[in-house]
């Protein structure tokens, strides 16, 4: 007797070749008594005789070998556009009138694929088939077939021919579920799925159903709790700026929605919602005997299990293989690639990067080959490692000088400086505000529609600047040519070295920080007088004191504009808006777009401080110190007091590296606005496409090439042809940004080197800032939302960039994940002489907030005293 | 021989100078006092530098000449050089794709 629709309580829906992976497991875990939405299946019976009725061609081409695109499309077709026999119609209109007679409401459905071959262990197939959610009864058929139709979509061939899985073994039933409308859904995992950590449940959570989250549309709230206690270990609330609502939307209307600005960084889930969490993922591992990665949604007060696998993890044969050769992790950019690039960014800044650098899961990576082809010593994979990720080599006797390299290299070297040597001087003496025209430049740009947006990076990039092109039109190369900070910081060195053998080696560090100009740190006092004025209104500070982050963004425009906090913080947006946080990624909005992260940085110091800690006066008062000290080391030397040479030599050298330094940092400042053009260029392309119905989501572009983009403008290509690709990318994007991407590829390097850190009491990395402190750990990772960072802390930051500024205004400290000396942190913590060790890998994992430790400046390391503060 | 080697490299250095200094003319704004006075500073020395080599170096005339020729080679070296290695970068990545992605 055949079997065509089951309920998920009947005793043979737990068998897999039957109904699914999905729904055997679902069928599994209402047996174990956990909370599952009602349900039928339509069985792989019903699709087999389906398919029996299929024309001979097809049937052959859904059991045979390999499917190309082309036939997978044809099968597609089949099986949507394939009459479906009376007999199948009538039971299974006659199981979903079943269902709706049980349930007063049940007029609509989610309508979930359930193959024979996924949510296995080997495969878990995530994401491959379709679901339909608020299927009515009409509709029911058409989406059935739809699901069957998408065991044949291109990914899920390719996924099953990548994993060793025949077509003709897989078979699809179909889950009628009743839909649940969510307030908030989620996904936890009964063991951390990057680390495969059996102590810790980690939930993520976001408003409205879960499709805008495994989509990864939106990023969602982060908990990590305790296995045994179900206590929250960690939580991070994310700023979630869109949802998929849980009600049924009008035709016409999108199906993202946007999330109000109070509930934004609000947490989804109360404490003892995560612990009920906990103990239903628990439940469900025990059901199945192993870690799991269980889907739920939240409902009046219930949490419904809607789907639960075996936890696959972050495979590494799910991402790209990496380039042939030997790479290393590019040191200057590392900071700005905590997250991977989405495609459409690497499509765009990818295009033309120089031979030697290259794009690897999102990150820009440097040829190990090309450096040790274009040495002019002979080095090791080890030594080149050393060299371009720590800046250093441990034994410099151990180098073989190459002497035709050598001779080519000095060749090299004179014919560079010849040749840019106008370029070279035209940025040595700049004045601070020698760039400001570029802001003149980026709003010509800006205005001009003929330039798309690769026109536009090529125009403000200089790339093609003319002949008599001002200073003001070249940000990235002045950028580029401040790099000469190296040189005078190594002569500073060698100089004192030699002429003051007893001031402490961070004298130079300290000697070489400090001056006006720098854009960062003003930006920085920037957020002190907006919180000032904040401060002087009771009005302003009570929105500061009561209201939430995106309550005070609408107040704000809704305000009087002649208030002075209003006009204040219109003035820092107009002058700082094209900043953000992640700012080389262009799909991330920018202040001016956004500027809640500002809101959250006066907050931040409104409430971690009735006044400013006066860092920068000590600072200044501990720099006069040291060149006084120093001036005395050197006025001991031949002839010094009458000819003072040694002393302005090395006065020279700090404001050399001074300068360089600021222009660095100053020309990145101009060079990002670059970044909010292209971005609005895209937004611009983005609207005609949505308007066209060419593409039906906001944010949808940035997961495509720019290629592709044109070819929706022109039509070439049109939705259904990029819908899957970009719904993979999105998929793969969540992947690369879960993993920590590897610092080299292509070869394993051995622990001495610095690069792996071990979670040990005394974490190494490189000391960006001299300086010793002990103080109580405040881990943020995000400025906008883990404050406030208390006077006195140690910021502990995964990276940091201009939106961080003001927390260096209240910590004592500061530990980096990522970054070199010149990176933000470092120049920054300079600023205000404190501490700061960058590249501290894992840092944010292995310390916790309200640990004490000590960070050294100078040694580059940072100790962990207790595990929690006295 | 030495003398003539110093004059190339003098009439380099200089008239790189001026040049630099004439570009500040156009990197900065001559409405800002603190702009003016780097340009009318930089100008006015890298011109007096000019004219001393210019004059001290007197009986080495073609040589001064081949100084400020070889200047500008080097000059218009970079500004041509850096196009075609940017056309050249473009050329490559956009072979090295269609190798890897037909």
């Amino acid at each position: 007797m055949p079997q065509y629709c089951l309920r998920l309580t009947d005793p043979d829906a737990t068998r897999v070749a039957l109904v699914g992976g999905k729904a055997a497991n679902l069928a599994h875990l209402l047996r174990h008594g956990l909370t599952v939405p009602p349900a039928f299946v339509v069985t792989t019976e019903v699709y087999q005789r389906f398919v029996g009725n299929l024309s001979a061609d097809l049937q052959a081409a859904v059991q045979g070998g390999p499917i190309s695109p082309v036939r997978g499309a044809e099968i597609r077709q089949g099986l949507i556009h394939a009459p479906i026999v009376p007999e199948l119609i009538n039971t299974i209109m006659a199981a979903e009138a079943t269902l709706r007679a049980e349930i007063d409401n049940a007029a609509l459905y989610a309508i979930r694929s359930s193959a024979t071959t996924e949510d296995s262990e080997s495969a878990s197939f995530a994401g491959q088939h379709a679901t339909y959610y608020y299927g009515a009864r009409g509709s029911l058929l058409e989406m059935v077939r739809n699901c069957w139709a998408s065991l044949f979509t291109d990914s899920a061939i390719h996924y099953r021919e990548t994993h060793g899985v025949s077509h003709g073994a897989a078979r699809m039933a179909v889950i009628v579920q009743v839909m649940i409308n969510a307030e908030v859904s989620g996904v936890s995992f009964s063991a951390d799925p990057a680390t495969g950590k059996r102590e810790s449940i980690v939930t993520e959570s976001s408003w409205g159903m879960g499709a805008a989250l495994v989509d990864g549309r939106v990023t969602p709230d982060h908990f990590v709790c305790d296995r045994k206690s179900g206590t929250v270990l960690s939580r991070r609330i994310a700023d979630k700026r869109v949802m998929v609502p849980g009600r049924p939307v009008p035709p016409g209307e999108p199906r993202l929605a946007v999330v109000a600005n109070a509930d934004r960084r609000r947490a989804t889930l109360e404490d003892d919602q995560i612990k009920t969490i906990t103990e239903l993922v628990l439940s469900a591992e025990t059901a199945f005997d192993a870690p799991q990665d269980v889907e739920w949604a939240l409902l009046d007060g219930t949490i419904y299990l809607l789907q639960a696998r075996p936890i696959t993890t972050i495979l590494a044969d799910d991402l790209a293989p990496p380039p042939p050769g030997k790479w290393v992790i590019f040191k200057p950019l590392v900071e700005n690639f905590t997250e991977p690039l989405t495609p459409l960014a690497e499509d765009i800044f990818g295009r033309d990067l120089p031979p030697g650098l290259a794009l690897f899961q999102g990150r820009a990576y440097l040829s190990l080959d090309k450096v040790k082809r274009l040495s002019p010593v002979r080095l090791s994979d080890v030594q080149a490692t050393q060299i371009c990720y720590l800046g250093e080599v441990k034994d410099l006797s151990a180098l073989r000088l190459s002497p035709l390299k050598l001779i080519a290299g000095v060749i090299g070297l004179l014919l560079f400086a010849t040749s840019y040597g106008v370029f070279l001087g035209r940025t040595r003496d700049l004045p601070d505000d020698a760039l400001e025209s570029f802001r003149q430049r980026v709003r010509a740009v800006r205005a001009d529609d003929a330039l798309g947006p690769r026109e536009s990076l090529w125009t403000l990039t200089g790339c093609n600047a003319p002949f008599l092109a001002p200073i003001g039109w070249l940000p990235l190369a002045v950028n580029l040519g401040a790099v000469r900070y190296f040189f005078w910081l190594a002569l500073l060195k060698i100089f004192l070295k030699r002429w003051a053998p007893d001031l402490p080696n961070e004298a130079s560090a300290f000697l070489c920080a400090g001056g006006a100009g720098l854009k960062s740190v003003e930006m920085g006092h920037g957020i002190r007088d907006l919180a000032h004025a904040a401060r002087n209104d009771q009005e302003v500070l009570g929105w500061f004191k009561y209201a939430s982050i995106g309550d005070i963004w609408e107040t704000t425009k809704h305000a009087d504009p002649d208030k002075e906090f209003v006009k204040a913080f219109n003035a820092y947006v107009a002058e700082h808006g094209h900043r953000a946080m992640r700012e080389f990624e262009i799909a991330v909005p920018r202040w001016r777009e956004d500027p809640t992260a500002i809101f959250a940085m006066i907050k931040n110091y409104l409430l971690s401080a009735d006044e400013p800690p006066r860092v920068e006066a000590q600072a200044r008062a501990r720099r006069q110190r040291l060149r006084q000290r120093l001036q005395r080391s050197v006025s001991h030397h031949f002839g010094e007091k009458h000819l003072g040479i040694r002393w302005r030599l090395l006065m020279h050298c700090v404001n050399r590296a001074k300068y360089f330094t600021k222009l660095r940092e100053n020309s990145r400042y101009y060079h990002i606005m670059v970044n909010e053009v292209v971005r609005l260029k895209i937004l611009d392309l983005e609207r005609e496409l949505l308007e066209r119905q060419q593409l039906r989501c906001a944010g949808d572009a940035f997961y495509l090439r720019m290629g592709e983009l044109m070819e929706l403008q022109r039509g070439d290509l049109v939705w259904r042809d990029v819908e899957q690709r970009i719904r993979e990318r999105r998929l793969t994007w969540i992947r690369q940004s879960k993993q920590t991407p590897p610092r080299t590829l292509g070869f394993d390097l051995s622990a001495d080197t610095r690069i792996d850190q071990t979670p040990e009491a005394l974490l190494r990395g490189f000391g960006a800032s001299p300086g010793r402190y002990r103080g109580c750990a405040k881990v943020i990772r995000d400025p906008a939302s883990d404050g406030p960072l208390e006077p006195g802390e140690i910021l502990v930051a995964p990276y940091t960039d201009p939106a961080w500024t003001p927390l260096f205004l209240t910590a004592r400290g500061a530990v980096v994940e990522v970054g070199s000396y010149l990176s933000h942190a470092g120049t920054v913590a300079r600023e205000y002489a404190m501490p700061c060790v960058v590249d501290v890998a894992r840092a944010c994992e292995i310390i916790t907030s309200g640990m004490m430790i000590e960070i050294d400046g100078e040694a580059g390391t940072v100790e962990i005293i207790e595990e929690r503060a006295p | 021989m030495i003398v003539k080697l110093v004059v190339i490299v003098a009439a380099f250095l200089v008239s790189m100078h001026l040049v630099i200094a004439l570009y500040s003319l156009l990197d900065l704004d001559w409405r800002k006092p603190a702009h003016r006075a780097i340009i009318k500073t930089k100008i006015l020395l890298a011109a007096c530098l000019f004219i001393a080599v210019g004059i001290i170096s007197h009986d080495h005339r073609p040589y001064f000449a081949a100084g400020i020729g070889f200047f500008v080679t080097t000059h218009l070296l970079h500004y041509w050089g850096l196009r075609i290695s940017v056309m050249a970068i473009r050329w490559w990545r956009r072979k090295k794709m269609l190798v890897q992605k037909p």
